[in-house]
Formats: C-alpha cells, structure tokens, sequence
C-alpha cells in the first residue's frame, strides 16, 4: 500500500484532535512533499503525488428515468 | 463445476478511511470481481489499494451522451460478469442505495435473472449532514429533492420543514448530458424556490469530507446568492424551515374526543 494511502486509512479509522496532527503526520513514513501535503491538508496535491483521476464523475441519479 | 454468479452492491461511506463497514470491506475483499464509483480520486486509489484489480466505472461517462445511457452500461458490465458466474461487488461511495439509481437497477436486474443479489448500506452524505449541521430531520421533518427533479416536476413543498435539494450543480440539465449547468439554469431554480422561501433565507452550501485531513463544506448563502454560487456536482443545499409548523386543530380535537371515547369504554378496541 503506498504510504499516503496508508497514511489517510490510518488517520481515517483514529480520529484525533488538532494538535496532535503534526505529530500523528511525523509518525508515518512519508517523503518531503508527501509530508508537506499531508501537514498543509492539500488535497490537490496529494492526487498529484498518487497520479490520481483530475475529474471524477458520480452522479449517479437521474433526475427523470424516462428522460 | 461451474459456480453460480452473484452480487453485491456495498457502500464505501463518504471518508476515507472511516466509514468502511466490516461486511462491506469483506465483500470487497472476496469478490471475484470488483467495480468501483467514487467521489474522490484518492479514495478511487484506496479501493485499488484492496484489489489492484479493481475496474473503475469512471470511463462509462462521456459529456454529451445521456447518463441513463452510461448507467445503463454500467449494469449491464457487472451483470455481464454475474451471469459468467463470477461473484461480483460494485462499491458505490456513500450509500449505494441513496441517490443511486445504478445499484439499485443492478440488484433487481441480478434478482431477475435468477442470481443472489444484496445490496449493503453504508454511511451517506445525508448522514454526514445531520452530523455536520447539527440537524435532526425528526425536529421539524424533512424533504429530500434532486433538484432537477424539483424543476421539471410539480412538488410541493413544505417550509415548516428542513429542505435538503441534491444534484444542484446540474440542476435543470435536462440531457442528462452534462455535468454542470450553470447561473441561468440556477436562476430558474431560485424563482421556483423562491414561491416558498423570501430571497433572504439562508441556506446552506455543504460538501461532505471524503478524506480525514478535510473539512466539510458548510458555507451560508442567502437563496438570492445561489445563482452565482460556487455548486459543484457534490454540493448539497440545506435549507432550515422558513415558518413554524402549525398545530392542526381539528385532527387534536378528533383526537381529543376519540380519546374520551375510549375512557368510557364506547370503543370496541
């Protein structure tokens, strides 16, 4: 699993408050610009770094089926 | 011997991370074939984390072609591989079942042919709203809305309730070709909302968090600034009540007097 990945399942599953953000961050192994997105919560950058979709679709209602 | 196909459609919840039930992480872990329609690219790599073999469903859209033509499709892919006996798991994010017309059509289309299909919940933008927002819809009641829907159809609405509209970033597109309409279209919407509301009620922009780093969108707008809103394909509109409810006096008495009725034993129940 790549570190990011594992570093927002792990964040994901243990709720915590903000001051021990920064600290929980410096506990996974991450690169210099991983860690910089994770500790400036850049989300954007973060799809960069994992080469992730730039445009997800999911609507997935219509709003007349007979449209 | 050939094994009998099936499928199950499973939530993945709206965070990262978070909302993944046990059930639903198995099927995803069992599966013998995997589709996945998510929200966010980062948690569209986390389900490829689980199964690198995961199949996005992405690539069923296309701007300019209906999407009743690309859900359509999106069935029938997972089908395809329930009817060659395949065990099958669409992960949906969200709720599959909530404003989710794929999952839905997947599960009786399985059920029709004759295979074990199930569908499993999982925590919905809806839920992370009332927990976000601080919103109970038992208080006052609560109307859901796609807000197309709400456009081309003649629905009442009730003001003495929450009013929660989805889909506005497309709303009025009646293609259902496109992924975003835009200010005209909004202003449509506005007129329609604004025979129950005064422009000046506030509204709620909000945007569930999908990673645990994020917050939620929760920006208040005034009905009049939802024209030149940023909405986006995910944004919810959350609209409180614009007047008391009103206690109906003539069921109360009904009541009242049914209930006299049963004290003096005149009712056989």
């Amino acid at each position: 699993m790549s570190n990011i990945i594992r570093a927002l399942e792990a964040l994901g599953r243990r709720p915590m408050q903000a001051g021990h953000y920064a600290a929980a961050i410096d506990s996974f192994v991450l690169g210099r610009e991983e860690r910089k997105a994770m500790l400036d919560r850049d989300h954007a950058t973060l799809n960069e770094l994992m080469g992730g979709k730039k445009k997800m679709v999911f609507a997935i209602m219509a709003a007349d089926e007979e449209a | 011997m050939s094994q009998q196909g099936s499928l199950a459609c499973v939530g993945l919840g709206m965070m990262l991370g978070a909302h993944l039930s046990p059930r639903s992480r198995s099927h995803i872990e069992q599966a013998d074939v995997v589709f996945a329609l998510v929200s966010d690219p980062l948690v569209e790599l986390w389900v490829q984390e689980m199964r690198p073999d995961m199949r996005s469903l992405q690539p069923f859209y296309c701007e300019g072609t209906s999407r009743l033509t690309s859900y359509s499709a999106m069935v029938e892919a997972m089908l395809a591989e329930v009817r060659a006996g395949r065990r099958v798991c669409g992960v949906f994010y969200g709720h599959p079942g909530v404003f989710a017309l794929v999952p839905h059509k997947a599960v009786a289309g399985a059920r029709a042919e004759g295979f074990e299909a199930l569908m499993e919940p999982g925590i919905s933008a809806e839920d992370c709203l009332y927990a976000d927002l601080g919103i109970d819809p038992g208080k006052y009641g609560c109307q859901h809305f796609e807000a197309s829907q709400l456009m081309f159809y003649q629905r009442r609405i009730d003001p003495t309730a929450y009013l929660i509209v989805w889909q506005v970033g497309m709303a009025g597109d009646r293609s259902l070709a496109r992924f975003s309409t835009g200010p005209a279209y909004r202003r449509l919407l506005v007129e329609l909302l604004a025979q129950d509301y005064p422009l000046t009620h506030p509204v709620i922009a909000y945007e569930a968090a999908t990673l645990p780093i994020t917050a939620p969108r929760m920006d208040e707008l005034r009905l009049s600034d939802l024209v030149e809103a940023d909405l986006r394909l995910q944004t919810t509109l959350v609209f409180p009540p614009a007047l008391p409810m009103r206690r109906n006096q003539e069921m109360l008495d009904r009541l009242a007097l049914l209930d006299r009725e049963m004290e003096e034993g005149k009712c056989n129940q």
